[in-house]
């Protein structure tokens, strides 16, 4: 049961200056249930992906606790992560980076190509499996990250807007993949974005995070079901009612931080 | 997409450039190469007596390999640049990763590596000499402190480079220690590792010259050293010229085709130099 | 948070650690010195005195050299030998590399020949001049000639090749000149590889002309360096080698670096410079100095 629950999180960083510091997580709590599909919306810079560090075990946190699976830590469950940026070897080719994730788990050698394949398949690059990452360009390198994620079989998906630096078509079409998937895996997804129209097609739940110190400021249930269609006006409705929230009354007007959000 | 990909693949690339740059180059090229004959041969025939004709020169240089030590002197020079350069390259890329990951070690050696690039060949060569005797170590030594400075600054840098991105994308796959260093680390600094054993080489094999020419009983140095002492200029010119040609051919033709493999996944752009 | 955040926040934690530790570097690098030279002591010691002499006894023979063994004539010799040669390669490497980057043909017929000198060693060079011209002074000259000019060429080419070529087209329709092109346009556009080129060169001119010089000339350092070898006296030949080594660093990072950040002050914005700027581009000088790839041999 892969639930995952983040208690009082809290994270400060030094400032340029050296003597302050920068409170990116100040009492953080979220629970992921089993099997669900939440997604993080805020502003950028508002300590999101520093939220996805911590649960990965990348960051140590000042304060607070992370438990994956009723444990304290990842005891014997799986995490994927889709980073913002492929960090791809480049001196492996597309099939060996795949392979650098399998082995890391402890994959049997057999079921690799077979794997390998399957998943270099679905995010549409079954003929590049032997070429090196430089030569392919910025969103294919963003695809074979997102299928290293994927070959492993993650008990929690982890993804830091793994589709911004995509085109809208292919991006789309992923989307649509990755619930499949997650949906015949059974997998826990966290899924960090700064597209409310993304996150209403995505999720089951959304939380509205603030800006720094990052904070769960709202809530939205997402009861439409499965398979869905990107203009669901359902869905529209949602992203209205989520961007209505984020609309700055007390925040500073006009901070492109914040108009960001309003374009899907 | 497949275009993108065509027009990035290298060897390719590569291949049509000189191709296109080949096909109208090749009679003024020819005709340079007559032109430095030509030049070469007027030259002799201005100071005849002192400076061997084209022809002379190749005919000493038959005879050389023919009935002189060719093969043995220049198998006994190449062990010891293969010899130095070994060592070269086994502590420089100890010392460099060291540096490139521990400021502390930085701190403590980047002046040494800064002034070592300095000090000439010949001087370590003539060090070496008297320091260590007129045996097989000399040029080995000399090789040593004279390339190492080099080949250490090539990996210092590139195990500066940031990682941790990479180290962190790995931890989170669940691999471990030394499968970072094996996967991560190490293939980081191959490009640099083989640049500066090109680079070295350039080095290792002319200090080895010269510490055979400073008294060394074997190899081409000496050999050059015996033609310069008895005045033979055309077989100084033979020793050495085939000797670099030799040198040139294990350094573009085998080092580089190594480089142009263990590389072969950097677009062709950054693989110039 | 985003990418960006994070990675200012991991730079500030290393400007904090910088802070932290202004003076450490300083003291670190001054005890590896001093541990270096207490090791090269020891090794004297050990291995005998007369084989490798102790430090102090090297810098007292440096201090002798300088006051007592003709150190002003010796190196004025090498000095004029390296600077005219340098003077010459640089004009046919500035005329050749210019006409090799603006005209096909001419590339063509050079740059096999200029490739093929590349691979000629400095030594070969030193040799050959030595034994053609005898041991007179020219002899240094002459090989550094032959030994630099490629280099140089090959340095002042792809400078040339660099060139905007869009500036050519504005200057045409601005009726500029062939000659104008020339001296407002390519010249100042390629005076940073000259003078890249002039610090490399210098660098293997030097190397050179003590080569030659040991090779059978009468005068210089390279003569006194021999001389030191032949009666194997190695304080000598440290010395000599240490005395010229500094003559020469303080002709590139006194001479040939102001010079460079004089000729490319229109790469910057600013036009005044305080002495902390000019400091800082003496540290860009040297960590280039340190980055070039080019290798000078022997």
């Amino acid at each position: 049961m892969a639930t995952i629950q983040l208690d009082h999180l809290r994270k400060a960083y030094p400032t340029k200056s050296g003597s302050g510091a920068l409170q990116v997580l100040d009492d953080f709590s979220l629970t992921v249930q089993d099997r669900e599909f939440v997604c993080l919306l805020g502003p950028s810079g508002c300590g999101k992906s520093t939220t996805l560090d911590v649960l990965a075990g990348l960051t140590k946190p000042d304060a607070g606790t992370v438990t994956v699976g009723g444990s304290a830590g990842w005891s014997g469950l799986t995490c994927g992560y889709v980073f913002q940026r492929p960090r791809l070897l480049n001196w492996r080719t597309v099939r060996q980076n795949l392979e650098f994730a399998l082995a890391g788990k402890g994959a049997p050698r057999k079921s690799w190509l077979g794997k390998t394949d399957e998943y270099l398949r679905l995010v549409g690059l079954a003929d590049f499996a032997d070429a090196y990452p430089l030569s392919l360009s910025g969103g294919m390198q963003q695809r074979v990250s997102l299928a290293r994620a994927l070959v492993i079989e993650p008990d929690v998906l982890l993804m830091d807007e793994p589709f911004s630096s995509l085109d809208e078509l292919t991006a789309r079409r992923l989307r649509v993949e990755l619930l499949d998937i997650v949906s015949t895996q059974k997998t826990t997804v966290l899924f960090v974005t700064h597209n409310a129209l993304e996150a209403a097609f995505l999720a089951d739940r959304i939380c509205v995070v603030s800006q720094r110190p990052a904070k769960v400021v709202e809530e939205f249930d997402v009861p439409v079901g499965r398979p869905r269609a990107p203009e669901d006006p359902a869905l529209v409705a949602i992203q209205a009612q989520v961007l209505t929230m984020l609309e700055p009354d007390d925040a500073s007007p006009g901070d492109p931080r914040e108009r960001e959000l309003a374009m899907p | 997409m497949t275009t993108t990909v065509e027009s990035r693949t290298p060897a390719a690339a590569a291949a049509s450039n000189r191709r296109r740059r080949d096909a109208g180059g090749i009679w003024v090229r020819a005709m340079a190469a007559v032109s430095v004959l030509l030049a070469w041969w007027l030259t002799s025939l201005a100071f005849t007596g002192v400076v061997p004709s084209p022809l002379v020169t190749l005919e000493r240089l038959w005879h050389i390999v023919r009935y002189e030590a060719f093969v043995s002197s220049v198998a006994v020079t190449l062990g010891r640049v293969g010899a130095g350069m070994a060592i070269t390259v086994l502590v420089a890329v100890i010392v460099g990763i060291a540096m490139g990951r521990n400021r502390i070690v930085e701190l403590f050696l980047d002046t040494f590596v800064l002034i070592g690039r300095t000090i000439p060949g010949l001087v370590w060569a003539l060090v070496a000499v008297m320091v260590v005797g007129l045996n097989n170590s000399a040029p080995v030594v000399a090789v040593f402190l004279t390339a190492t400075p080099l080949v250490v600054l090539q990996i210092w840098e590139a195990a500066k480079a940031e990682s941790r991105d990479l180290f962190d994308m790995a931890k989170v796959f669940e691999v471990g220690r030394a499968g970072r260093l094996r996967h991560i680390l190490l293939p980081s600094l191959v490009p640099s590792i083989v640049a500066g054993t090109k680079l070295g080489l350039t080095l290792a094999w002319q200090v080895v010259v010269l510490a055979e020419l400073f008294g060394l009983g074997s190899g081409v140095g000496y050999q050059i050293h015996e033609n310069f002492s008895n005045f033979d200029i055309a077989g100084v010119l033979a020793w050495t010229l085939s000797f670099a040609l030799i040198m040139a051919f294990i350094e573009y033709g085998v080092i580089g085709r190594v480089q142009a493999r263990l590389v072969r996944w950097r677009p062709a752009t950054e693989l110039k130099s | 948070m985003s990418n960006q955040q994070q990675r200012s926040t991991r730079g500030s934690g290393a400007a904090a650690r910088r802070h932290r530790s202004v003076a450490a570097p300083v003291l670190l690098r001054i005890t590896a010195v001093g541990v270096m030279l207490a090791l090269w002591w020891l090794a004297a010691r050990w291995i005998g005195t007369d084989i490798i002499p102790t430090p102090d006894v090297v810098g007292g023979r440096l201090v002798n050299v300088v006051l007592h063994e003709e150190f002003v004539r010796h190196m004025t010799a090498t000095v004029a030998r390296v600077s005219i040669a340098l003077v010459v390669s640089l004009g046919i490497a500035t005329a050749l590399g210019i006409a090799m980057g603006l005209n096909r043909g001419a590339e063509r017929f050079f740059d096999g020949i200029v490739l093929g000198g590349r691979v000629m060693p400095g030594l070969a060079w030193a040799l050959l001049a030595v034994m053609v011209i005898g041991v007179s002074g020219t002899a240094p000259i002459l090989a550094v000639v032959l030994a630099v000019s490629p280099l140089l060429t090959l340095q002042i080419w792809e400078g040339t090749k660099a060139l905007d070529r869009d500036l050519f087209q504005m200057a045409q329709v601005f009726e500029v000149g062939r000659f104008g092109r020339l001296r407002h346009i390519v010249v100042p556009a390629i005076m940073p590889s000259i003078v890249g080129g002039a610090k490399l060169g210098l660098a293997l001119s030097w190397k050179v002309t003590v080569l030659a010089e040991l090779f059978g000339v009468r005068s210089g350092v390279g003569y006194e360096i021999n001389r030191n070898f032949q009666i194997f006296s190695l304080d000598g030949v440290l010395a000599w080698a240490l005395a010229f080594a500094a003559v020469m660093a303080l002709i590139e990072y006194g001479l040939i670096a102001p010079l460079y950040s004089h000729l490319t002050r229109w790469r910057r914005s600013d036009d005044r410079l305080s002495v902390a700027t000019r400091l800082l581009r003496q540290a860009a000088w040297f960590r280039q100095v340190r980055d070039t790839r080019a290798e000078v041999p022997i």
